[in-house]
């Protein structure tokens, strides 16, 4: 992997992140047959994204063949990554999306995303799945729990 | 309360026949009673007929009979008048007896006829008083043997009525039960599907506040804490 590639593919956090990124690649790809090569590069994908490519071709000139092969191959990562399925109670901060993150990347590797979901439900903690393996850790599993065997019955605070 | 359709149907196709029963029964007495009617007015003037021909018939016997007696008579003058050995005197007076006995047996013949016309005019009387007592009697036989018919039709009118009213009201009663049972049924599952609802809604609302209650922070640190145990678990493997 190219450092260009690395760096637009450290921007991805979350699965919402990477389609987004899929669907900027293919226009990009589309568009690289026209004349301005960088004004379609502006045009097609996100500034932070464009700002990279930018830095790329500073110092050569914006060569449609060079900015494909860079796509292909950010096409070609994404491919091979995999992606973790998080189901929390709350509104993440980007602070500690970032945290979950670098946690994914540290602990199962780079070429993980997140796909987060945010269900009230859970109350607190979290539901994972990862490469078909589903684990619930939420609090909401506790408190079913404690509910079937009877421990906690709702109706009653009803009377 | 609701009748199962067939029933009803089954309710008005047996009125409607019956209906229609009495219709072509009263129909047909009515019908009854105009033969009779025209029957007897036959019988007067066929009766009439027989009168003025028997009537003829004896004039005409009568007259046969004054034509016989007058040939008699005419013959025997002639036969007399033939003979020798009777004198003058004696032919006249044999005349007058033959002529005289001719006047009474002509006038006895008369009043034969007229005795037999009186007679038979008499037995004539009595058996057209006999005809129209018996089309009276048959008349009134035909009214009542009709209208028995309509009692015992009206009777099983009412039977067959009654019959299809207890039919109806046992199916009624019948759906009734089924009905309540079904409803019975349906509030038990219906309630313990509420219960069920009550429980799930309440879970919910209760997941909802108790996870509105717990403090960012602390979220945060649960996450991390199940990710470690997520590691622990499936991660690694």
């Amino acid at each position: 992997m190219n450092k260009t590639a690395r760096e637009i593919l450290s921007l991805v956090r979350t699965k919402e992140d990477l389609n987004m990124l899929e669907s900027e690649i293919e226009t990009l790809l589309t568009a690289l047959f026209k004349k301005n090569v960088k004004k379609s590069a502006k045009e097609s994908v996100r500034s932070d994204i464009y700002k990279i490519l930018e830095n790329h071709f500073a110092k050569v000139k914006w060569d449609p063949e060079a900015l494909r092969k860079i796509l292909i191959n950010l096409q070609d990562e994404i491919s091979q990554f995999k992606t973790i399925s998080l189901t929390i109670a709350f509104e993440p901060s980007a602070k500690f999306m970032e945290e979950l993150s670098n946690w994914v990347k540290t602990n199962i590797g780079e070429k993980v995303f997140i796909d987060l979901s945010i269900d009230r439900s859970v109350i607190a903690g979290l539901v994972v799945a990862y490469k078909g393996i589903y684990k619930d850790y939420s609090a909401r599993k506790v408190l079913n729990k404690k509910v079937e065997k009877g421990e906690i019955e709702f109706k009653k605070f009803l009377i | 309360m609701i009748i199962e359709p067939i029933v009803f149907i089954g309710f008005i196709v047996t009125i409607f026949i019956l209906g229609v029963l009495s219709i072509v029964l009263t129909s047909l007495y009515l019908k009854t009673i105009n033969k009779i009617q025209k029957i007897e007015k036959q019988n007067s003037k066929i009766q009439e007929k027989i009168d003025e021909r028997a009537e003829k018939a004896l004039e005409i016997a009568r007259e046969k009979a004054v034509r016989i007696i007058e040939e008699a008579t005419e013959k025997t003058e002639e036969i007399l008048s033939k003979t020798d050995d009777f004198n003058a005197e004696s032919k006249d007076i044999l005349m007058d007896k033959l002529s005289e006995s001719a006047k009474k047996q002509s006038e006895a013949l008369t009043d034969a006829t007229n005795l037999l016309l009186l007679e038979y005019k008499s037995e004539l009387g009595k058996l057209k008083e006999e005809n129209i007592n018996l089309a009276k009697t048959v008349s009134k036989g035909i009214e009542r043997d009709i209208l028995s018919e309509i009692k015992d039709f009206k009777n099983i009118m009412r039977k067959e009525t009654i019959e299809s009213q207890k039919i109806v009201g046992e199916k009624i009663e019948e759906e009734y039960s089924q009905a309540k049972k079904e409803i019975a049924e349906y509030r038990a599952e219906e309630l313990k599907k509420v219960d069920e609802q009550i429980e799930k809604i309440l879970a919910s609302v209760s997941s909802s506040v108790l996870g509105e209650g717990i403090a960012l922070e602390k979220q945060e640190e649960l996450v991390m804490e199940a990710l470690a145990r997520a590691k622990a678990e499936i991660i690694k493997n």
